[in-house]
């Protein structure tokens, strides 16, 4: 069976995606690995894919979308890297692999993930749910089970489709609905990829809602999944072989959560140290933090999401400015300027 | 009594406020003569200090974080509602969390020790040639190695080497001992210069490259009876003590097994300083997450090559530490033998019980570390340090002031063969607690408790200690520290009093080591 595993992100992610790469490496040597990068190099660096551990990198610009920059323009950075999802890997229908799967990039495998391609042998979806069991606790109800009901009952840093029958059928309609709803807007019962797949069960036949604890272990299921290192080697959830682990929220944040919800289960830490050891040994100091090409202006001043928001809202703006990233007399940033909606970055510098 | 006064008795604030451990804490108030429940009301909480030994207010607010916003005395509300509430007065995450949070990596460690330890300059080669002349011209040789130099520092080991070169000098071996001129946590491989430290019959005789020890002792071990013992490579590069050795004309020796740094970085395979490992797989997902997992595949390559270049006989001090060496290491040895270090003999009759009904005596033995089991300890004493039918002791050199035992000193001292079976005996302790994570080869400590008549308590993964409590049949094997906590709620470990199981004494007779095997050889 053959498998194309793809990622998506920006380069300020790419010491995640680097250490889930490895790991997929790792644990599958022939799988075709691609990197999806919703971005341009920062300055100084350049991408060396020889160097890297995924076959080939795919640039949002490759997936052919129409409208280009001003349908990217549109999305902040969360919306964009997830809302790309979608074309690929409805064009990766058709690139002659068996089975597409997509990983966050802030994930990692510790174990091989072959039961999931005798799922696919069956089945022609998996999706892997938040939560597998009923919280227990107020608190979390309210960080987990509310949450969920929020942003969607299955978590998209994990899909594995069969290229053909209901997976292409299923890739087509995301990408469909990713290009033109997918943004983070919960009020109205959007939140990026993610709450669109809450239909899939209705929608698709041949869906497997993969109910096992070793897969997608995160923050906001650890709650409920007992995580054990055993004498023979093997790492276990609840009993189940760990397949991979989400570390969502790498840093103080992910922390208080980690800590919050696995108590006493030591192991659980053994897992995140291993983790930021890896990222330590992953990351380039080249690229400045939070960087993303796509989060400013031509002349650098930072693009503010509301202003993403009213050109998405506005179709008379999308058409007036063809290309909303630009600078200078006759663009979206001089008009912005103009209404009094943005201040000049230069008179925002001096005051 | 005043009315005011009989309120503030019975203010149960107050009650629960500890002011001699707030005044010894708090040298500033006790300057400034205020009285330090009033101080604690007004300012103290404010500034995060704490009212008793047991109520942490940072702990406290970092587990209720609605307190924290409250803005309200988290003490005086504890006391008054929390308590009443269940709320905690901690997040408990366990010491090993304590450990993982702030943990210092293997890497980090191994290179400040080299920092701090640079390679430094070999001495003249003549002080070596010159020491070997004076040691006489015996005709037998045996060359030991270890981690450093036995005769300086004092521990197990030490003691053990200090016994093998005792037994092989008084039958007239010249004895050379060998040991890594800069300490070490780990093998060394990275060292540009590393040198050797030389003992010749216990005299120092310099610090050498492998190359000038190869050049100088190739010679002095011709036509000697030669044999060696490696008791541990940490610290050493094994490829320039196989270089000595070959050029020395070894060709078979004895390894001893004193702790499992053949099988992995981590010589008491704890796996993350925090877990007994049980020497999985070096490719298995638990090594995959274990800061040793890289140095351990240097470990077993490097000793790998060295058994597979002599052939060796593998000596451990107890069956348990044998079984768990054979199956993790990757080569066959020559041999393998168990070889205690020492064995219990009777030293007087079992006594009547005439001890004075009192409460059962529970002693931590020795270093209160991680590794130890001193967090189980102390939370075991936190939790029953109420309970009147148990009072807690710690025996050892250094004390921990946070936990409430009865710390009794013990140092080392030539003047008493078992000092800490010494004092067990004169503390007429009931019951040792000896909770070691990982894998004891041997275990001294459990040999002198039992010596002095107190029970052992310990639990599975302690290696020989669970072992060598079942062969006594004094003491009990605890499941984990939840079951430890159990015999004591439920004082099932009242059983273990010496006025009821009756008391026994014992010293220890001690082995001569390799010297056991070598004379013995010599001898046939």
């Amino acid at each position: 069976m053959k498998v194309l595993c793809f990622t998506s992100f920006t380069f300020s992610y790419l010491d995640r995606a680097r250490v889930l790469f490895h790991t997929l490496r790792q644990h599958h040597p022939d799988w075709e690995l691609v990197a999806l990068i919703t971005d341009r190099p920062p300055p100084g660096f350049e991408l060396d894919v020889a160097a890297e551990q995924f076959d080939r990198v795919v640039w949002v610009e490759d997936l052919g979308i129409e409208g280009g920059s001003a349908w990217l323009f549109k999305h902040d950075v969360v919306e964009a890297c997830t809302a790309v999802k979608g074309p690929f890997l409805h064009q990766a229908c058709a690139s002659g692999a068996d089975v597409v799967m997509y990983l966050d990039p802030d994930t990692a495998l510790l174990n091989p993930l072959h039961p999931l391609l005798e799922e696919l042998q069956i089945h022609d979806i998996v999706l892997t749910p938040h939560l597998l069991e009923p919280e227990e606790t107020h608190a979390a109800v309210l960080d987990n089970e509310v949450s969920a009901l929020r942003t969607g009952i299955y978590n998209l840093g994990f899909v594995a489709i069969r290229t053909t029958g209901e997976g292409a059928r299923f890739a087509k309609w995301w990408n469909d609905r990713l290009l033109a709803f997918c943004y983070d807007d919960i009020p109205q019962g959007l939140f990026v990829d993610q709450r669109w797949c809450d239909h899939v069960p209705a929608f698709f036949e041949k869906v497997k809602i993969l109910r096992d604890p070793g897969y997608n272990i995160a923050s906001w299921n650890i709650s409920r999944r007992k995580v054990t290192i055993g004498q023979d080697g093997q790492i276990r959830a609840n009993g189940s072989l760990l397949r991979f682990w989400h570390f969502t929220k790498l840093g103080p944040v992910g922390d208080i959560m980690t800590r919050r919800y696995a108590g006493t289960n030591f192991e659980v830490h053994e897992i995140w140290n291993w983790y930021k050891r890896l990222i330590a040994r992953f990351t380039d100091g080249r690229i400045p933090a939070r960087y993303w090409a796509y989060a400013t202006y031509a002349d650098g001043q930072p693009i503010q999401k509301g202003h993403r928001e009213l050109y998405r809202a506005r179709g008379d703006l999308r058409e007036a400015f063809k290309d909303p990233f630009a600078s200078g007399a006759g663009s979206y940033q001089a008009w912005l300027i103009g209404e009094g909606l943005l201040e000049p970055q230069n008179a925002a510098a001096v005051t | 009594m005043t009315a005011q006064a009989d309120s503030e008795t019975m203010d149960p604030v107050r009650a629960e406020f500890d002011a001699a451990f707030y005044l010894a804490n708090n040298q500033d108030v006790v300057d400034s003569g205020i009285d330090p429940f009033e101080h604690f009301m007004t300012w103290g909480w404010r500034e995060g200090r704490d009212p008793n030994r047991r109520f942490s207010i940072a702990s406290y607010l970092d587990v209720n974080p609605d307190i924290a916003a409250a803005g309200v005395n988290p003490f005086a509300h504890y006391v008054v509602t929390g308590q009443g509430e269940g709320r905690a007065l901690k997040l408990d995450l366990g010491f090993q969390y304590e450990i993982l949070k702030s943990a210092n990596t293997l890497e980090a460690r191994v290179q400040a020790l080299r920092a701090a330890f640079p390679d430094g300059e070999p001495s003249p080669i003549e002080g070596l040639t010159r020491t070997l002349k004076r040691a006489g011209a015996s005709t037998r040789l045996h060359v030991s190695i270890s981690h450093d130099n036995f005769t300086a520092n004092l521990g197990g080991v030490q003691l053990c080497l200090t016994r093998e070169a005792k037994a092989l000098r008084a039958a007239g071996s010249a004895h050379i001992h060998l040991y890594p001129a800069a300490p070490g946590l780990v093998i060394d491989f990275e060292r540009e210069r590393p040198l050797i430290g030389v003992l010749v019959n216990g005299k120092s005789a310099g610090v050498h490259a492998a190359e000038t020890l190869a050049e100088v002792l190739g010679p002095f071990a011709d036509g000697k009876a030669f044999t060696f013992a490696v008791h541990s490579f940490i610290g050493h590069n094994i490829v320039g003590v196989t270089t000595v050795l070959s050029a020395m004309g070894a060709r078979e020796g004895y390894y001893w097994v004193h702790d499992f740094s053949s099988v992995c970085a981590h010589y008491a395979l704890l796996r993350n300083d925090v877990a007994f490992c049980g020497a999985p797989p070096p490719d298995s997902p638990a090594c995959e997450v274990c800061l040793y997992a890289r140095r351990r595949r240097i470990h077993l390559a490097e000793h790998g090559r060295f058994f597979q270049t002599f052939a060796m006989t593998v000596l451990a001090p107890s069956e348990a530490a044998l079984e768990l060496w054979l199956r993790s290491f990757p080569v066959k040895p020559a041999a393998a033998k168990v070889h205690p270090h020492a064995v219990l003999r009777k030293r007087r009759a079992p006594a009547v019980a005439e001890h004075a009904p009192g409460p059962l005596r529970v002693a931590f033995l020795g270093m209160p570390a991680e590794h130890k089991g001193w967090p189980v300890y102390a939370k075991l004493v936190e939790r029953f340090a109420d309970d009147p039918r148990y009072e807690f002791h710690h025996l050892g050199k250094i004390r921990d002031k946070a936990v409430e035992a009865r710390f009794t000193a013990i140092e080392p001292t030539p003047d008493v063969a078992e000092p800490m079976a010494a004092a067990v005996e004169a503390l007429d302790i009931d019951v040792a607690i000896i909770w070691s994570l990982c894998p004891e080869t041997f275990c001294f400590t459990a040999y002198e408790a039992v010596a002095g008549g107190a029970a052992v308590v310990t639990n599975p993964d302690a290696g020989n200690v669970p072992r060598f409590t079942a062969e006594t049949g004094v003491g009990k094997v605890a499941k984990d520290d939840h079951a430890l906590g159990e015999l004591f709620e439920s004082g099932e470990i009242l059983t273990l009093a010496r006025a009821i199981r009756g008391e026994r004494l014992y010293s220890l007779a001690y082995s001569r080591m390799s010297a056991d095997f070598i004379l013995e050889k010599t001898a046939s």
